[in-house]
């Protein structure tokens, strides 16, 4: 069985709304909330308490380099950061890393998931391939391929080399972009395949049996009869992949530290640079609430969207 | 009919299976590499076989801190673990029981904290942790750690709560069972597939997390992931010690990875898909 969110709970935004409240259930051991209060307690404190201290830095001017110059000067950060040419382009870097990232993932996902749903006898040893980068560090998966395309002894620069003479994937920055994208691709293309997989192998049968009948081709079928139905899972899909790609820090900090010039500089690493070795952590702090407020204005339309495709 | 759908299947297995090898080079690569000599390791045309020699590991760990960061990282991942599961198994159960008001509004405070990218936060732990003493302490990381991993683990088993047939607890309750010991004798061995899994998770996360334990810890607390930013020079690279460091680092993900596939799907995602 493949549902969604429901009892899961993925939906119960209170838009979605979909337990009926009938005032309060009288029944025997007292009340819930010693059971989560304390956990609230700590979510509050351990989670929510930075996020409002990051929100303060970030109308201030407090340099750890000049920590006594500190003072309120409101939206000064925000309004620099738009103006700041280098966070211009981390931005678009950002954005190419993430849809390149997130698409490319989705097809190849969908592609080993077609495939390994078609195979019988092995299917589990070729699940445990495809999902095995899944759970590896992401900053030993920057430092592995740092070594593996590096271009004096790196084993795949040299065979790329093979193929495309005087190539050199991290050095020149367009290809270290591509780069540092495709690790990516590979390092969470092992998750896409797993969701989309466990949609495949709930699906019903009756509605391919039908199409069959009908005479349909294999494209066909995918395009009208599999792909609408795994249209709940890959938004899912979607969302999750965009969130971890878009706060993306260790392995391009491992692999190339934002490098070759400012080539694989994405958000998380300007926020990186500008806390930690310009030292100003109330344009980081400014930059941090804006990755959040992106990320949660995506994250709610999203779910938005897959409660009311639920209750059509 | 007959043949053609055996050619079908042949090409299916034959395409997957080159997939397959593709997908698992870049990690062959690696435990070979860590298998190699230093000249070896820098040989040009690369050698895809090695007569394995582990001189690598020996190096590794002839460095002085690697245990130190190995014993770090370990109090780390299980300390961060304990305390999630302590604090957030009974919220799930709470909150997968309560029926009250603010029920949505408890329960999104958890799922909002997911959605923190982890940067945001690493100046205000820096900087509110500095105020308390506790950077470069295992019980800061643990502290931090326990932030990501318990809105994770009331978000993961309060799902597999909701799973449970709750006419069991009311029967046990109705015999004379407290409520905390019906959690404790009767739904937490049902969910133990769920408590695993989300077990497993949570492990692999502290385990693998590198950018709070390079910028909240120095050499005290220092994690095993930091070992390798130790490779991160231009030239002169040992790539076989850092290929063995990496193996090491890898070698639980890969266990579970054969060994724990069962609710992965739904752990990865939260508990969206199941």
């Amino acid at each position: 069985m493949t549902t969604l969110g429901s009892a899961a709970g993925i939906d119960s935004t209170p838009a979605a709304g979909r337990t009926p409240r009938s005032g309060r259930r009288h029944r025997p051991g007292g009340s819930w909330w010693p059971y989560f209060t304390p956990a609230l307690i700590v979510v509050l404190a351990v989670n929510g308490g930075p996020v409002i201290y990051a929100l303060v830095l970030s109308f201030r001017d407090y340099n750890l380099a000049r920590p006594q110059q500190d003072g309120w000067i409101g939206f000064g950060n925000y309004v620099e950061l738009l103006m700041n040419p280098a966070v211009q382009r981390s931005f678009g870097t950002t954005l190419f890393f993430v849809v390149v990232s997130v698409s490319l993932s989705l097809v190849f996902g969908m592609i080993l998931a077609l495939l390994v749903n078609e195979i019988g006898w092995g299917k589990k040893i070729f699940r445990t391939l495809f999902f095995m980068p899944m759970l590896l560090a992401p900053a030993v998966i920057g430092v592995m391929w740092r070594f593996l395309l590096n271009d004096q002894a790196g084993p795949i620069a040299w065979l790329l080399k093979q193929i495309i003479p005087g190539i050199s994937p991290l050095s020149d920055p367009t290809l270290a972009l591509w780069s540092v994208t495709l690790v990516d691709v590979w390092s969470w293309t092992p998750f896409v395949f797993l969701v989309l997989l466990a949609g495949l192998e709930s699906q019903p049968q009756e509605p391919l049996e039908a199409a069959q009948v009908d005479g349909a081709n294999a494209w066909q079928t995918f395009l009208h009869v599999t792909l609408p139905g795994l249209v709940p899972l890959i938004s899912i899909a979607v969302l999750f992949r965009v969130t971890w790609s878009f706060r993306a820090f260790d392995h391009i900090y491992t692999m190339t530290q934002g490098g070759p010039g400012n080539a694989t500089e994405v958000l998380a690493l300007t926020v990186y640079r500008n806390a930690f070795q310009n030292l100003d952590v109330s344009l980081a702090s400014a930059l941090s609430i804006l990755m959040f407020a992106i990320m949660l204005v995506f994250a709610i339309s999203v779910l938005r969207a897959q409660s009311k495709r639920e209750k059509r | 009919m007959r043949s053609r759908r055996t050619a079908r299947k042949t090409v299916i297995y034959v395409v997957t299976g080159i997939a397959a090898l593709l997908y698992i080079l870049p990690i062959y690569l690696i435990v070979l590499t860590s298998l190699k000599s230093r000249e070896n390791a820098f040989q040009t045309p690369p050698t895809f076989f090695t007569v394995p020699t582990f001189e690598a590991y020996i190096q590794f760990f002839q460095r002085t801190d690697v245990l130190h960061m190995l014993g770090n990282s370990l109090i780390v991942a299980l300390g961060s673990t304990a305390l999630a599961f302590v604090l957030g198994v009974p919220a799930a159960y709470g909150l997968a029981r309560f029926q009250g008001r603010m029920r949505d509004g408890v329960g999104l405070s958890f799922l909002a904290s997911r959605f923190i990218p982890p940067i945001a936060v690493v100046v205000p732990y820096f900087l509110g942790l500095r105020l308390i003493g506790g950077l470069d302490t295992q019980w800061g990381l643990v502290l931090v750690y326990l932030g990501m991993n318990l809105p994770y683990v009331v978000w993961m088993m309060r799902g597999f709560f909701l799973d449970l047939p709750v006419e069991i607890e009311e029967a046990a309750l109705v015999d004379g069972c407290t409520r905390f010991g019906t959690m404790v004798r009767i739904v937490l061995p049902i969910a133990k597939g769920g408590l695993a899994a989300t077990a497993v998770l949570t492990l692999m996360f502290a385990w693998n997390e590198f950018l709070f334990a390079l910028l909240l810890t120095s050499s005290r607390a220092a994690t095993l992931p930091l070992s390798i930013s130790a490779f991160l020079g231009e030239s002169g690279t040992e790539w076989n010690v850092m290929a063995a460091a990496g193996t090491l680092i890898m070698l639980p993900a890969i266990v579970f990875s054969v060994f724990v596939q069962k609710h992965m799907a739904r752990g990865l995602t939260f508990g969206a898909v199941k």
